[in-house]
């Protein structure tokens, strides 16, 4: 009927990745209790643009982000579009590794070799790479060496200092100059506080879902979550807050009719950690296959994104761009810092507001600063006697069988505290 | 034993000078042996020169190391009194070789000290206030004191003669929880210790490493004995009192010494010394207990024996009832609370000492030391007795005070109970904190009310005091009779006649008269005489006097005789304007003189409004009088603190028998002599400008200089008919004179431009907004 | 109904209620007295005497007239009614705390008014750095060691009578507050002798800074008023407090960037409960930019007041849903 051809890599490439999607977008679907309606439209997302190789922003400059720290409310008020290049993908992480050393963080190899496979959707024009991690940071420079135009936003490693905010503050103001001059478009007042309230809104919008999940019935998988949050790298946001707000309209409607996505007596995980970017959803889909239900999360795929707010005193564009950066920089709680307090403050307050029975602790083998801080925060939920469970992992399905066991004895362990309380 | 340690930041040991004297063997040594020094040769001199002659003796024992020494150190860097003290400084050598017994059980009694302390030297020096004070009997009672001291040395081990026999051993030891220091060592270098430096270096038997666990340093008199064995000992500073914000066994003997020191010296002296002086001291008490015994000589004993009783009876009932309150034993409720007292008495003493320091003390002090060493020097008293600033001493009895309620609190909170009785048990353990106020208020109101006894029957009787009583009082420039000439014009003043002699006159400010439901009142006084600022008192003479007051109401000026003459004096209830007439009409043979003198009052206090409505400066219309001179006010006077300036034009209105009198002569006569003749117009009415006269250099300025003016005016419808009205006013300088607008222009539009542009250049280069670090080179 | 009234508050324009706040108090102080308003003399606030229609005294005058006092009557009998005053002053200050600065001081009030007159024109407010910032709040301290010691000086006669009111020479407060009611008479130098000469000069330097740095930094004053020291020394004292909760804050700074006095312990301390410090004029301006649930909370006797809340957040700060397509 049709010719047979032999297969490009890049076709490979896709075709490796499409499985790997589907793999993850049916257990979604069909593994657990059903999801909500409003899910379709992210699960039909993920499939047109990675099964599908659709692309969104044709006619728009897209602007690619290395990490969250890159305000995205100043990218859309100069009208382009934020692309996080953050890759979640198996195949994307074996390509990479022609780049980097075997032991290096599998999301960055995955990034990296996405980006030199030169196999985009949407390519972005441009690139901004804050200088976070180590990992991070050199990548950037590596990128650039397959040709894309890569641009270092100084990021400073510890937050508590004067200088460092001042120091962060003019970082921003360089990238904002730099952009506003690439995009031939100048900040006004009015575009940026239209950005910073319509990103507030997104927020404000998963915040509202957060609220349903601190409910004792849960309505949503952690996992859709990851999904949702996920769709935000580099979905069109006006789309996304229409699915959303019918998802927060639905999930209200779930909690009245007290639909429960967990089983009656799931234990109540935060999951913390290197971010679970689709489809790595291993550990997560562990934990809520072995009857756990995620609650809330600590990773910048998802809340770190959308947890922290600007304000702003006065209206001008240099005081928001100032807040911004303070947003970025003071509230992060990523664990590149020299400091780790902040981190653990919000792990233990979402551990309180989300009554949840304990902690999962994710690190990619190789992404060092989650490894490093694992010691510090073992030893704040000891002290504050909530139990966590640290686990490493990689990108590849291989060790599957052993990571679950593990999970599955820590979420049986904490059914049994649950019990011995009442 | 610690070689080395890191010092805390507040160990005073790691200051620069004191760290270094603190811990220098040779420096320590050397003080002491130079104090003791000092000792011997005040006793040998009081022995050599028994006389009152003697100043040293006096100065050394009680100018410096009593009373001031004591006081200053004692509630600051603790017991180092102790720490020179020759007895202790030999003791510790004469006790090495001695007999080491260990002192019986009944001797080891906290309160012999105490007791000696408080009946043989304060009850004494009440009783028989001048036994004491001879260079002779100090000298016999600190050489009686340090046989008994060195034979106590001899027979028994450990210093037992400091904490238990030494009369003022148990207060230092008490009073000296008050301090900011704290003696203890670095506790986590001690844990391993096993040689105890520290332990056997001390003479007085303690174990310096156990200070910091038990919060208090026992019988320690800071030789730093300990500190130069074992580099491990700590002296630290403290808040004030913080050993006693915490527990740490407590010593009923020290909660007593309290007490009964309090009782000796401030209440004792409030009694023998305060209230004796005033003129109601007869009424007393002690003084009536003393005349119903018969021995009026020894009173003073008798407000002694009544200070004390009065001290154990309000501490004991209030820590009692605090205890029932709090249903806690007494004892327990007694040596908690108890400590709170102790501020009470080492503050105030302070104070009072070192006011007596600055008087009298450092005086006696060089001129006793230049004598015993013969050199000559004359100093002069650092400061005068009724110096203002000495009244600030004053404030320390009330930190005491303040320090002994904050106390209370603080040890309130060792005590479990719930939080109604413990409120309750404040009010009561209070109870001797509300003696020893009310007994200061007291006596303040009673010298306020009553008045200080005369010196010369006061029991400082002296010959000068009694040379002052016999000398006639000279009455000053009083007018004798019939010296003023009855057409001599009379007005008013303000100010007192005699007082105003001399030059220089303030308006008088009146403060604080505190009573705030006595209605204010203002006095004045009828005078005669061309010179206004030296206008005598008029004699006794026929005179009808009356007021207006804010309302245009007559009243009666109230007349008294106040140091011989006559003010009349009168309510100033209301901001506002008061008229003062007083009127006279003298028919000789030869004329009839109708005087009248008139004053308008401005009342305007602060704190009530400052300005009015038209309707107070309403003439008022007086048929009392037949003639009357009235100022008008212009329409833009609407402040109750209206003062007439130099160069104002002022206008006003003759009447006579309420109609306008035209062609009066108005003379106006100013302080400094000029004067002026105005005749009035058809409508009575006078103008003229008060001239301006005041030319100092710049720099003795004085915009509140006040000057008096004199308006006379003189009507005569016949030949001999007179009528004279006074009219006095008084005047400031024009705030022209010396308030300038354009200047204060220039310089805020000067302010306003440099400002404005060095913040707008500022923010035009601005590209740092941080300052750069930058290294010296 | 009670979480309704709760919600109601917590979602209040807060800086539309401190403006009426405002405004309501600033009539009723600077021109009480045509209204024949007498609130007495120991305000806890800049209601300056020397503008003749003021509704009340600042506390600083009486307290500067009694000290002033010769010593011998200030320590007899007379250092009660300094006792009394400053009773007075503490029952006026405890319920209000230092919103007394934020919401009711006519002098903080026109600083806000001229910071509004200039956020109108567009221009953009100065800052100090960190460092000029913590040695310039110190200055409010020496200027309270002025209010105090000097009248105390002249008390015991080291000082002349021009002393008597030292601060009040220097204070813009002065020559500021009578121009509302139309008196100029206060712009003025004295000549009379060299103190109140260099006195009331040093007094039109600083109405002239005052002009020029309350327009371009927000409550500029403030940083320097020792009314706002000596009210610090007994906050602690007070049934209202500003507290925070450090284990809900995020330290994003929101609040910092909002605040008026570029207080940094407020976003950066998470660890005291108590948050209120020296430069505080507690106008919960923090609270309301605060997007955290419950991290600060403005409390009366230990009662949440007005809470920090997400929803209250975003009302506030106009976070809706975007109207049509991208508008941009």
């Amino acid at each position: 009927m049709h010719e047979h051809k032999i297969e490009t890599p890049n076709e490979k490439q896709n075709r490796h990745k499409a499985m790997e999607s589907v793999n993850v977008l049916n257990t979604l679907k069909e593994g657990f209790k059903t999801p909500p309606k409003a899910m379709d439209y992210f699960y039909n997302l993920f499939e047109d643009v990675y099964c599908n190789q659709k692309a969104l922003h044709k006619d728009k400059v897209k602007v690619g982000t290395m990490c969250i720290q890159i305000p995205s409310e100043i990218i859309y008020a100069l009208d382009g579009v934020p692309i996080r290049l953050c890759n979640g993908f198996y195949t994307d992480d074996e390509i990479g590794s022609d780049f980097l050393p075997q032991k290096a963080c599998p999301l960055v190899k995955a990034s990296v070799g996405h980006l030199s496979s030169k196999n985009l959707t949407d390519k972005p024009d441009m690139i901004y790479s804050p200088t976070t991690c180590d990992q991070k940071t050199k990548a950037g420079t590596l990128i650039a060496s397959f040709g894309y135009e890569v641009v270092d936003v100084d990021f400073p490693r510890t937050k508590e200092s004067e200088i460092s905010r001042e120091f962060f503050r003019r970082s921003i103001r360089e990238f904002s100059a730099d952009l506003s001059q690439k995009m031939g478009k100048k900040l006004s007042r009015k575009n940026l506080k239209a950005s910073i309230s319509k990103i507030g809104y997104a927020q404000s919008l998963y915040h509202q879902i957060s609220e349903f999940r601190k409910n004792k019935i849960v309505p949503i998988l952690g996992n859709d979550i990851f999904l949702v949050t996920n769709a935000f790298f580099f979905d069109k946001i006006d789309n996304w807050i229409e699915a959303t707000e019918k998802l927060v309209e639905e999930l209200e409607q779930r909690v009245k009719d007290e639909v429960n996505a967990a089983g009656k007596i799931s234990p109540r995980i935060v999951y913390t950690g290197s971010p679970p970017i689709f489809p790595n959803y291993k550990i997560p889909l562990i934990i809520e296959d072995s009857d756990g239900i995620i609650v809330a999360d600590e990773t910048c795929s998802s809340n770190r994104m959308f947890n922290d707010r600007v304000a702003v005193d006065e209206w001008f564009v240099n005081d928001m761009i100032d807040s911004l950066a303070d947003k970025y920089l003071k509230a992060c709680t990523c664990p590149v810092f020299s400091k780790n307090d902040d981190r653990i403050r919000r792990i233990v307050e979402l551990v309180r507001s989300h009554n949840a029975d304990g902690v999962i602790y994710q690190a990619f083998a190789g992404c060092t600063v989650y490894e490093l801080e694992q010691r510090s925060v073992l030893e704040a939920m000891e002290r504050e006697g909530i139990s966590i469970l640290y686990i490493e992992s990689d990108y590849s399905p291989s060790q599957h069988g052993q990571l679950s066991t593990r999970v599955e004895a820590f979420i049986e362990s904490l059914k049994i505290k649950n019990r011995n309380k009442k | 034993m610690v070689e080395f340690i890191k010092r805390d930041k507040n160990d005073i040991f790691n200051k620069p000078l004191l760290g270094f004297l603190l811990k220098n063997r040779k420096f320590l040594m050397s003080l002491r042996v130079v104090v003791s020094a000092l000792f011997f040769y005040g006793i040998y001199y009081g022995f050599a020169h028994p006389g009152k002659e003697n100043l040293f003796t006096g100065a050394l024992f009680w100018g410096i190391f009593w009373a001031l020494f004591m006081v200053a150190t004692l509630p600051s860097f603790g017991r180092i009194f102790c720490g020179i003290c020759p007895h202790g400084f030999l003791g510790k050598y004469i006790t090495k070789y001695g007999l080491q017994k260990t002192m019986p059980k009944w001797m080891q009694n906290r309160y012999i000290g105490i007791t000696l302390l408080v009946i043989g030297w304060w009850g004494i020096y009440y009783t028989f206030p001048s036994f004491w004070k001879s260079p002779l009997t100090t000298a016999l009672l600190f050489y009686g004191v340090t046989l008994l001291a060195f034979t106590f040395y001899i027979i028994y081990k450990d210093m037992s003669y400091c904490k238990y026999i030494c009369p003022i051993g148990t207060l230092t030891r008490a009073y000296d929880k008050l301090s900011f220091t704290k003696l203890e060592t670095y506790t986590d270098s001690c844990k391993d210790c096993r040689t105890f430096e520290c332990a056997s270096a001390c003479s007085y038997n303690l174990k310096p490493f156990s200070f910091a666990k038990k919060n208090q340093a026992d019988d320690c008199t800071l030789c730093m004995d300990c500190a130069t064995s074992c580099e491990a000992v700590k002296f630290t500073l403290t808040k004030p009192s913080e050993q006693l914000f915490s527990r740490f066994k407590t010593l009923n003997a020290e909660v007593w010494t309290y007490i009964l020191i309090l009782g000796a010296i401030p209440i004792s002296m409030s009694f023998a010394h305060g209230l004796n002086r005033t003129k109601i001291a007869d009424s007393m008490i002690w003084n009536q207990t003393a005349n119903y015994f018969g021995m009026s000589e020894y009173a003073g004993g008798f407000a002694f024996a009544y200070a004390i009783f009065f001290t154990i009876f309000f501490s004991v009932l209030g820590l009692f009832l605090a205890s029932k309150v709090l249903k806690k034993e007494y004892t327990l409720t007694f040596a908690t609370l108890g400590y709170a007292y102790a501020p009470l008495f080492i503050l105030g003493s302070l104070g009072h000492t070192l006011g007596s320091f600055f008087t009298s003390d450092y005086q006696e002090i060089v001129g006793g030391f230049a004598q015993a060493f013969g050199l000559v020097v004359e100093v002069e008293p650092l400061a005068h007795r009724g110096d203002s600033w000495l009244s600030y001493f004053g404030v320390l009895k009330w930190i005491g005070v303040l320090w002994a309620f904050i106390l209370i609190y603080k040890r309130m909170k060792l005590i479990e109970a719930s939080k109604v009785r413990k409120v309750f048990a404040y009010f009561f353990s209070s109870f001797l904190l509300f003696f020893f106020i009310g007994l200061n208020f007291y006596s303040g109101y009673v010298f306020k009310t009553y008045g200080a006894k005369e010196r010369g029957d006061s029991m400082h009787k002296s010959a000068m005091g009694a040379l002052k009583k016999e000398r006639p009082q000279s009455e000053g420039s009083y007018a004798k009779r019939g010296q003023m000439q009855e057409s001599e014009p009379i007005y008013f003043t303000l100010t007192d006649p005699k007082k105003a002699v001399s030059g220089s006159k303030r308006g008088s400010m009146s403060h604080g008269s505190g009573d705030k439901k006595r209605v204010p009142s203002k006095e004045a006084w009828l005078v005669y005489g061309k010179d206004i600022t030296n206008a005598k008192a008029i004699p006794e003479i026929q005179i009808e006097t009356f007021y207006y007051d804010t309302k245009k109401k007559p009243n009666e000026l109230k007349v008294e005789m106040k140091k011989g003459s006559r003010v009349y004096s009168f309510e100033t209830p209301e901001n506002g304007y008061y008229n003062l007439y007083a009127k006279s009409e003298i028919q000789t043979d030869k004329e009839f003189l109708y005087k009248v003198a008139k004053l308008e009052y401005l009342s305007g206090r602060h704190g009530v409004e400052t300005l009015y409505s038209p309707k107070v400066k309403e003439r008022v219309l007086t048929d009392k009088t037949k003639i009357d001179l009235i100022r008008i006010k212009k329409d833009e006077e609407n402040s109750f603190f209206y003062k007439s300036v130099m160069g104002e034009e002022l206008a006003f209105k003759a009447l006579f028998e309420s109609l306008p009198l035209r062609d009066a002569t108005l003379v106006i006569t100013m302080q400094s002599g000029w004067s002026k003749k105005v005749q009035t117009d058809e409508d009575g009415v006078a103008k003229f400008h008060i001239i301006r006269d005041y030319f100092p250099e710049w720099g003795s300025f004085d915009k509140r200089h006040k000057e008096e003016m004199l308006l006379t005016l003189f009507h005569m419808p016949k030949e001999s008919e007179q009528y004279i009205l006074t009219y006095p006013l008084s005047f400031y300088p024009n705030s022209s004179d010396y308030a300038s607008y354009g200047y204060a222009l220039l310089l805020i539009s000067l302010t306003l431009f440099i400002s404005g542009v060095i913040v707008y250049r500022f923010r035009k280069n601005r590209t740092k907004p941080f300052s750069e670090l930058r290294h010296e080179e | 109904m009670k979480s309704k009234i709760k919600k109601i508050i917590n979602n209040m324009n807060l800086s539309r209620v401190r403006f009426w706040i405002q405004l309501f108090s600033f009539v009723l102080f600077v021109y009480g007295g045509y209204f024949a308003i007498d609130l007495g003399s120991k305000l806890p606030i800049f209601t300056c005497p020397y503008n003749e229609q003021s509704g009340a005294t600042c506390y600083l005058i009486p307290l500067q007239h009694q000290l002033s006092m010769p010593a011998q009557i200030l320590l007899g009998g007379a250092g009660i009614s300094v006792i009394v005053g400053l009773v007075t002053f503490l029952f006026w200050f405890i319920f209000l705390n230092k919103a007394w600065c934020g919401y009711v001081c006519p002098f903080g009030t026109f600083q806000d008014w001229l910071t509004s007159l200039r956020k109108s024109m567009g221009i953009r407010y100065s800052t100090y750095t960190q460092n000029q910032f913590e040695r310039l709040s110190k200055i409010k301290y020496v200027l309270l060691a002025i209010v105090l010691l000097a009248p105390l000086l002249m008390g015991v006669g080291a000082l002349g009578s021009e002393w008597s009111a030292a601060f009040c020479q220097i204070c813009p407060a002065r020559i500021i507050s009578p121009m509302f009611s139309g008196d100029l008479s206060q712009w003025k130098i004295d000549f009379s002798t060299k103190t109140s000469m260099i006195l009331t000069a040093i007094g039109m330097i600083f109405a002239g800074l005052f002009l020029v740095g309350s327009f371009i930094k927000k409550r500029f004053f403030c940083f320097f008023c020792p009314m706002s020291a000596l009210h610090f020394i007994f906050s602690k004292f007070s049934i209202v407090q500003l507290t925070k909760d450090g284990s809900k804050c995020s330290t994003c700074g929101d609040c910092y960037a909002v605040c008026d006095m570029q207080i940094k312990d407020i976003a950066d301390d998470v660890k005291s409960t108590n948050i209120l410090r020296d430069d505080c004029i507690l106008c919960l301006k923090c609270v309301a930019a605060c997007p955290e649930n419950d991290a600060l909370h403005f409390d009366i006797f230990k009662i949440r007041a007005f809470s920090s809340t997400r929803e209250g957040f975003e009302k506030r700060m106009g976070l809706h849903k975007p109207k049509g397509d991208s508008g941009e």
